[in-house]
């Protein structure tokens, strides 16, 4: 062997640049993480491209206002399925965004990780505007007692009806009880064309819109008045067992429905494949300004009710300003801009509705009046209720909302033959696990 | 069975001859739909009476393709990330593996063996931690990030096939080098390596398609649109725009094209060097 | 090694520092190998040391984590869902890689014989390999959609049903649309290598065993497939992993759908993390691992005892 002609200096010399480039890596961790752009800012879609554009638009404008030059200012389209894991990476490395659009549940879990900054300043210069801003959606975006997200719009889950086809069954008008819409729906279901395009599929999205639209018109909900789990309930089973009799024993839903992805009610309701979707304006906004073939057929209503009254869940979108954010004034004077009045309102209505203003005074604007399908949702914008009410978000929510656990447990009633009741206890269940863990109240 | 030699021939060739044709059927049905997709008009493609084959011809999707979104940046960016990918897992792997098989060392097999659990990390469990490390370096947003994350899966995947390559060329042709006074590094360069370059073609290939294809890193990595690749550019002009299958089955055909070229040119190339492999596995 | 020290002998004068490493076995190996070693420290093992520690944590991104020993591992194990969703892994795993290896086969032996247009056909089988697993996956959204897709257009115009399939979430279709894509995108794989191994066995075999009165039945089983067994190992091997771990299709197709059918743990571990949970998504990966390392250790076995030698 040759092992004799080293010397152990040899070895150590060996030893020691091994050592140099195992570390090195970690070593050049302590570099300084300087970042080229000076204002990032997340654009999740609004599956709306007009609204889209007009965002960029505003951030560019702002930037050169500002003396940034275009190469300073970092535009991230994210899509809604990714921020979730794209926020979460982004947060564990400290890295997050400057400012971006923020949903109730990703509040919830930012604003309670105190990743949020303290936004009172602009809240308070929003309700000195012209009729003030529509409050009722402020005490969420408290944490640590401070206000820590900016109301940016409300955005009612408006059922989208093709009127024609209810017209054609003999029927004026949605529905206003469920078991009415599935007599209505039995006739205009010809497959392939469905009558309710129920969004149920696993990836967070309207999903869980859908099915609590149905089982708040039992008087269910997800957790009561103090926050405890209360899906487990005789109005759940209710409403459950409805679903089950859409989709398993009378073919209203598509069966497609459980696999789609967060713009599958979309596609189907705009390439006229259903006659009712559950949905964000999202879709009739971008109807408008795609013109599409099915707009003037389209209206939009309150979803059926039933024994506990007819509701209409709204959700608000806010804006966000990170903690991270190396230049929090500048951060904080974007989303002044997107919410000074005149932007607003011009982002509003250029996006064709995607968003009733957080600016009551906002809704005399002609737009709302020449596109009169929006006339039945006006009230929602006082009237909506969170998807949690009567309770309040909160991070073991969040939890269940991102995995979709309730829905995942209506899908067991409508592939696997579950019970409607253990299915309401299994949903149930899953909530426990899950608000246990964060160690929430049951 | 009692059959002549020539009746079980054409029996055999009638069965190899249906079974070509039900393969050719089954991989070309899915990828003819994309063509024809990619050429209809968005009425044809969500009309009520779907169209199996495209009644007017279009190439709007081609030109929303190359006018309207960042394809040509995210087509340019994968082709660099790729060919990195490729040099650089070349190089190294090549390496690893002439040690792991000519090499007489304590800790050899267990090294090998190693190497195989190191290719066995999902990349779902990984993107975290390996986003904090590709951070502290400074390289998120970074084409050399990427480089180096995909470094992780193709390295253990080319060592594993190099080594079946190594060890079908016979030792007495290094040893014989050896002799006339040949360094073990001159043995690799002028002999080993000569003697696999079909073998470092065929792993060069497969490296190329795996980061060419690698999503869950790229998206977690990489914010910036300027950085981003094919994988996870095109499923954001899906979500943004309700009405996408045109443009996007447009996309798919061209990102599919590179690897395709470089297969058709050097297919022989290829199975020769796959051959010289699997000699020993 | 006696070659190396003969070689050394016979240098004149006292050989310096770099002579001697260049020629010493192990000096070498650790050269060589350690941009390997490096890059696979960085980029694999800490970030799995770094799971590995995440899986015992309770972790929210951004957020110190704490320590809670196995509670993600019993959260895990008293989960109904998540038994389901190990045996779904299980399964799919198998399934997609036997129908891989036997339709690579069986493209292999076609391709290997003597046919005009034989590289037509050579690169035509082998696209699918070529197009990224997310565009695979969304082509064959396509193909299913339940009411534009091309399987159920043809099947409509052909007769065989009134109106499309939903695919992706008939429960007994499902996992069979999924692995029908994992096939579909994977199999090119194994027809490369097979096709390869078929050209690398020496023709007298075949010769001897003709001589022999064997007809081509037997000659596949006695020479064909004992002269395949090493390509067979490592082509599995590398397939089988990248199989169970990848998610892109899943993902894409069902996200899990219907009612968990089609969930697999990679996937469930890459949702969980992303809703938040750091810890007890990397414990939900981490249950795979002893069976991947249990094949592995099983197929690679004899490999490495083959090398010895």
């Amino acid at each position: 062997m040759t092992t004799k002609s080293y010397t152990r200096r040899d070895f150590g010399k060996l030893g020691l640049a091994t050592a140099v480039g195992l570390a090195a890596p970690f070593v050049l961790t302590r570099r300084a993480f300087a970042r080229d752009a000076k204002l990032v800012f997340w654009l999740q879609p609004n599956f709306n491209q007009a609204a889209d554009d007009l965002l960029i638009a505003q951030t560019l404008e702002y930037a050169k206002a500002q003396g940034l030059s275009e190469s300073d200012v970092q535009i991230e389209k994210i899509p809604g399925g990714e921020i979730a894991k794209r926020m979460a990476a982004a947060l564990e490395i400290g890295a997050p965004p400057d400012v971006t659009r923020v949903n109730d549940a990703d509040l919830t879990s930012w604003g309670s990780g105190g990743h949020l900054l303290d936004v009172t300043s602009i809240v308070d210069e929003m309700k000195t505007q012209k009729g003030g801003i529509n409050e009722n959606v402020l005490p969420q975006t408290v944490f640590d007692g401070a206000t820590r997200a900016v109301p940016m719009g409300i955005s009612p889950a408006a059922a989208h009806v093709r009127l024609d086809k209810f017209r054609e069954a003999g029927y004026d008008a949605l529905p206003d009880t469920w078991e009415g819409f599935i007599e209505a729906a039995r006739k205009i279901s010809q497959p392939p064309f469905y009558a309710y395009g129920m969004a149920l599929g696993l990836t967070p999205s309207d999903s869980l819109g859908d099915v609590m639209s149905v089982v708040a018109a039992y008087g269910g909900s997800l957790v009561d008045a103090q926050n405890r789990p209360s899906i487990q309930s005789d109005a759940t089973i209710a409403a459950f067992t409805l679903i089950n009799q859409m989709y398993n024993e009378f073919s209203i839903i598509p069966k497609g429905t459980v696999s789609w992805d967060n713009s599958g009610n979309n596609k189907a309701f705009m390439s006229g494949q259903v006659a009712y979707a559950l949905n964000e304006t999202s879709i009739y906004s971008s109807m408008i300004v795609d013109k599409n073939e099915f707009l003037d057929a389209t209206t939009l209503e309150l979803p059926p009710g039933g024994p506990a009254g007819r509701h209409i869940t709204a959700y608000t979108n806010y804006y966000g300003v990170f903690k991270a954010a190396p230049n929090p004034e500048l951060a904080m004077g974007l989303v002044r801009h997107f919410m000074q009045p005149d932007n607003y309102s011009k982002f509003v209505v250029g996006a064709g509705g995607r968003y009733l203003p957080i600016y009551p005074a906002q809704l005399e604007d002609p737009f709302w009046g020449e596109h009169p399908a929006y006339n039945g949702l006006r009230k929602a914008v006082t009237e909506g209720r969170s998807i949690v009410f009567p309770g309040r978000p909160s991070p073991a929510l969040s939890e269940i909302v991102n995995r979709s656990l309730i829905v995942e447990a209506v899908q067991g009633m409508l592939v696997k033959g579950i019970e409607p009741a253990r299915a309401a206890e299994n949903a149930q269940n899953a909530m426990l696990e899950v608000f246990q863990r964060h160690g929430e109240a049951a | 069975m009692v059959l002549s030699h020539a009746a079980s021939r054409r029996l055999v060739n009638l069965v190899s001859g249906i079974v070509l044709f039900v393969l050719m059927v089954w991989t070309v049905a899915p990828l003819y739909w994309m063509v024809a997709t990619s050429l209809k008009s968005n009425t044809e493609i969500y009309g009520a009476a779907a169209t199996l084959w495209p009644k007017a011809l279009t190439f709007d999707n081609y030109t929303t393709l190359f006018a309207e979104t960042n394809f040509p940046i995210y087509f340019r960016n994968s082709v660099i990330v790729a060919l990195a990918t490729v040099v650089l897992s070349l190089v190294i792997s090549a390496l690893g593996a002439y040690a792991l098989t000519r090499l007489r060392f304590r800790g050899r097999r267990v090294l090998a063996q190693g190497l195989v659990y190191t290719y066995l990390m999902p990349s779902s469990l990984l993107f975290i931690p390996l986003l904090i490390i590709v951070r502290n370096v400074g390289l998120q947003n970074t084409m050399e990030g990427l480089v180096l994350s995909y470094l992780g899966f193709t390295v253990p995947f080319c060592t594993w096939l190099l080594m079946g390559y190594f060890i079908s060329i016979p030792v007495e042709l290094e040893e014989s080098a050896m002799i006339d006074g040949c360094s073990r590094l001159g043995v690799l360069w002028r002999i080993v390596l000569p003697l696999t370059l079909p073998a470092l073609a065929i792993v060069a290939f497969f490296s190329f398609t795996l980061s060419w294809n690698e999503f869950i890193y790229a998206s977690v990595l990489v914010t910036d649109a300027n950085v981003r690749t094919i994988p996870t550019g095109i499923p954001d002009f899906v979500v943004a725009d309700v009405f996408f299958w045109g443009p996007m089955m447009a996309s798919t055909l061209i990102s599919t094209l590179p690897p395709l070229i470089v297969y058709f040119v050097f297919q022989r190339f290829l199975i020769s060097g796959l051959t010289l492999g699997a000699v020993k596995g | 090694m006696s070659v190396l020290t003969e070689t050394a002998s016979r240098v004149p004068r006292t050989p310096g520092l770099w002579d001697r490493m260049s020629n010493d076995a192990r000096f070498l190996a650790l050269i060589f190998l350690l941009p390997a070693i490096v890059v696979l420290t960085c980029v694999v093992l800490y970030p799995f040391a770094y799971a590995l520690v995440l899986s015992f944590q309770d972790k929210s991104p951004g957020i110190p984590g704490r320590f809670i020993g196995f509670s993600n591992y019993i959260t895990l194990l008293k989960d109904p869902d998540f038994i389901q969703t190990l045996a779904n892994t299980a399964w799919y795993t198998v399934i997609a890689v036997v129908i891989k290896f036997l339709i690579g086969l069986a493209s292999a032996i076609v391709l290997n014989q003597d046919r005009p247009f034989n590289n037509v056909y050579r690169t035509v089988l082998f696209i699918p390999w070529a197009i990224p697993t997310v565009v695979c996956a969304l082509i064959w959204e396509w193909v299913f959609n339940e009411f534009n897709g091309l399987l159920n257009i043809v099947l409509v115009n052909l007769g065989f049903i009134d109106h499309g399939i939903a695919w992706l979430a008939e429960p007994k279709l499902a996992m069979w649309a999924v692995i029908a894509v994992v096939v579909w995108s994977g199999t090119p794989f194994y027809t490369m290598h097979f096709l390869a191994g078929l050209q690398a066995i020496p023709k007298d075999l075949y010769e001897a065993a003709e001589i022999d009165g064997a007809g081509v039945v037997q000659k596949f089983w006695n020479v064909t497939i004992p002269s395949m067994l090493p390509v067979f190992t490592i082509t599995v091997m590398l397939s089988t992993v990248f199989t169970a771990t990848g998610i892109t299709v899943v993902n894409i197709l069902t996200n899990g759908a219907p009612a968990g059918l089609t969930q697999i743990l990679p996937n469930e571990s890459y949702n969980v993390t992303s809703a938040g949970q750091m810890g007890l998504g990397s414990a939900i990966n981490m249950v795979m691992f002893p069976f991947l390392v249990l094949v592995i250790i099983v197929l690679t076995r004899r490999l490495l005892k083959d090398g010895n030698n």
